[in-house]
């Protein structure tokens, strides 16, 4: 018996939709007792970025990258920083007609060597996502997921087939933040991340430090500490600025003492590579973690100087973590 | 000409009924007016898109 009720699986939230109804990322919907995705090949933004701006500090660094959006998120963070096209239906946003095809053909147009899916959440355009990054690959591109990592395991092996870097925005080391804050959970981040370095996919973490919710010292080092023992001291960390926006203009800007304390928990529990982001010219560069000296100087989404020769420091030849080629 | 009814005693020599349902109607009406809100319908296009993957049916799932 056919009751036209579908069941979404894309995402840990699972919605089950009658007919006519919409996923809680809004733009899946139930017709006819079949889930269409409203945003195939309808990006809501298309720019070309630094690769630094995503942030992937140890990605190509100095290149430009390809990258699109579209409308919708399947997380409903009160900061959010992108509210403006993750927040909305695709029906609020002004969209383009780009099949993955075209995503491909204007990347490589443009002189970018990589595509980014990103600024909303690629997770929820899942197979615009995924078909993009197939067509891209064959065509020898790389693909990098901007994302909060809220998706189900099997979508999730599927898209890192086709993947080869990520940035996986790890919201805070708490369920609690993660259930009253963003509507999501932190297990499910974690196994995105445990999936991800499986499958080969290069990952960069973001963490934005939220002023009164998510500073605590100790959590902080709860992250770093989870970091170091799954993915090892070499995971690129970014702590980044939070910017009053969305539902949470009552807080001030993240004050640079306390990313400023974060970065130096988590070089205490071992990490090797942590950047402070939103605060331009402090802690951009590169170091290496055996002799200590500059390997990648930024100032802002800018190179500066990239001394790495073939992925290795050039004084002591550690092998530094990263795709540089 | 003289008016046949003094319009400034209309409401002055109307029944006790009629001016109370004239009160009601204008407590009513202002009332409304600071109530009622336009229900803003805004037409949405044709919902139009790919089938996506990752979804099963729920056979016995009913409204």
């Amino acid at each position: 018996v056919n009751t036209g009720w579908v069941k979404c699986t894309l995402c840990p939230k699972e919605c089950e939709l009658g007919p006519g109804e919409r996923g809680n990322c809004r733009v899946r919907v139930n017709i006819d007792g079949k889930l269409l995705t409203l945003v195939y090949g309808k990006p809501c933004a298309v720019h070309i970025d630094p690769i630094e701006k995503k942030p992937m500090f140890h990605f190509l660094p100095g290149t430009s990258i390809f990258s699109i959006a579209t409308a919708g998120c399947n997380l409903h963070c009160k900061f959010c920083q992108n509210w403006d096209i993750s927040q909305k239906e695709p029906e609020d946003t002004e969209n383009g007609d780009l099949p993955p095809e075209k995503v491909v053909q204007a990347a490589r147009d443009s002189g970018c060597n990589s595509i980014a899916y990103t600024y909303s959440e690629p997770m929820i355009f899942f197979e615009y996502t995924r078909d993009a990054s197939s067509i891209a690959r064959q065509a020898g591109l790389k693909n990098i997921l901007v994302t909060a990592g809220y998706i189900s395991e099997k979508p999730l092996r599927e898209l890192c087939k086709v993947t080869d870097g990520a940035n996986l925005d790890i919201k805070a080391f708490s369920d609690d933040y993660y259930r009253n804050v963003c509507d999501g959970d932190l297990a499910t981040v974690l196994k995105t991340f445990e999936v991800m370095k499986e499958e080969g996919v290069f990952l960069e973490i973001t963490n934005l430090i939220v002023p009164t919710l998510n500073d605590d010292p100790g959590m902080i080092r709860e992250l770093c500490r989870w970091l170091v023992k799954n993915g090892g001291p070499d995971v690129p960390l970014h702590f980044s600025r939070f910017f009053p926006m969305y539902l949470m203009r009552n807080l001030y800007p993240t004050p640079q003492k306390t990313l400023e304390t974060a970065r130096d928990i988590a070089k205490e529990e071992g990490l090797h590579f942590v950047y402070v982001g939103n605060v331009p010219g402090v802690d951009e560069d590169t170091n290496c973690p055996q002799c200590g000296i500059v390997l990648i100087s930024r100032i802002g989404y800018s190179v500066t100087a990239n001394k790495l020769v073939n992925g290795h420091c050039p004084n002591c030849n550690a092998v530094i973590a990263g795709v540089w080629k | 000409m003289k008016r046949k009814t003094d319009k400034n005693k209309l409401v002055e020599n109307a029944p006790k009924w009629t001016r109370r349902g004239f009160g009601i109607f204008a407590a009513l009406a202002t009332a409304a007016a600071f109530l009622w809100k336009p229900k803003i319908t805004r037409k949405k296009p044709e919902v139009s898109g790919a089938v996506a993957d990752h979804w099963e049916p729920l056979p016995h799932k009913k409204g």
